[in-house]
């Protein structure tokens, strides 16, 4: 994308707002805690189904 | 997008077709991708697939982005975005749940799973995340020599996950001894279904970036007449490729093969953020 964006003079705008940077490092912190244990259950899979549900409804509703 | 086509009236018999032609070019791209996976292997198959994945992805920004009409800077960062997060809490929640609701308990190989994390954490970060404290340009974009460099290094991520996860530790990225399911035991294509493959593959390629340019203008009219927010162009691009990767990965989760969830889910997210 970087590339694309040099070559044909394209500006490109890459850093998320606030809202999203805050979504990003929560699904980063929930993401390491999950895959840190090596052992899954039902339970991860809920609070990263959730936090999927807020991002979306935030896009819908800013 | 069926809706947005219906706005604009005169196309929508023709915008339906092409929606339904593209998603199942999409498809049949990944199938293909599949099937030439399958003949070389794991862990170099889940690279296949999400090399085509990338292909699509950026072939379909790039042509909406170089299309004619209002500046488009910021569809290339809502997409790698969207697609962050919809692999990281869809797909991979997805996958957590339903395993975890046949098999109570899964494993997976922590090496193979943490390392792709951790270079998915950095390149999202650097990419995503610094624009916005560089302070040489006014807002979230970085100047020209930033840019190179950040795509420089991005590629350099990438490319050594590459390297580790097919040549120096291809160990941590298969399942664990014993979780083996009768899909890796089924006999590999013939060469000649091989070579099919790849060339159907290239041409289902094509067809999803023409398409997608034919379409894109659609979608977005459509979208601001709904009144809803740009950022959503970037969530429907990233959910379309996602689609078929999703739909693997959490077949594979059901047969208890988390590991391989895990590759496919981690695995498209690297290239498309990088």
């Amino acid at each position: 994308m970087a590339a694309v964006s040099i070559v044909f003079g394209q500006p490109i705008s890459l850093g998320l707002d606030a809202k999203e940077e805050v979504l990003l490092g929560l699904t980063f912190l929930v993401g390491v805690l999950t895959l840190g244990t090596g052992r899954t259950t039902v339970l991860q899979g809920v609070v990263h189904l959730v936090i999927l549900a807020v991002f979306l409804f935030l896009a819908l509703v800013s | 997008m069926l809706g947005a086509a219906l706005a604009r009236g005169v196309n929508a018999p023709f915008a339906a077709i092409m929606a339904v032609a593209l998603i199942g070019a999409v498809f049949a791209a990944v199938h293909h991708a599949e099937v030439v996976a399958h003949r070389v292997g794991e862990p170099f198959g889940t690279l296949v697939l999400a090399v085509a994945v990338t292909v699509i992805e950026v072939g379909l920004i790039v042509s909406i982005m170089l299309a004619p009409g209002p500046s488009r800077a910021e569809l290339a960062r809502d997409t790698v975005f969207a697609a962050v997060m919809l692999i990281c809490n869809g797909i991979v929640g997805l996958c957590l749940l339903m395993g975890g609701l046949r098999h109570h308990e899964q494993g997976f190989q922590l090496h193979g799973a943490s390392a792709a994390f951790a270079v998915l954490v950095a390149l999202a970060t650097l990419s995503l995340v610094l624009p916005n404290f560089t302070v040489s340009t006014p807002g979230p974009t970085f100047t020209g020599a930033q840019l190179e460099f950040a795509g420089v290094v991005s590629l350099v991520l990438y490319g050594t996950f590459v390297f580790v996860q097919t040549v120096r530790h291809r160990d941590y990225f298969l399942p664990p001894p014993g979780h083996a399911g009768e899909e890796l035991h089924a006999p590999p294509p013939t060469a000649i279904a091989t070579a099919t493959s790849t060339m159907l593959l290239l041409a289902a390629l094509g067809v999803v970036v023409l398409l997608a340019k034919a379409l894109s203008p659609i979608l977005e009219t459509g979208i601001v007449r709904v009144g809803a927010p740009k950022s959503l162009v970037g969530i429907v691009i990233a959910a379309i490729v996602l689609l078929p990767e999703a739909l693997a990965a959490l077949r594979a989760a059901r047969a208890n093969l988390l590991q391989t969830s895990l590759n496919l889910a981690l695995g498209s997210a690297l290239p498309a953020s990088g």
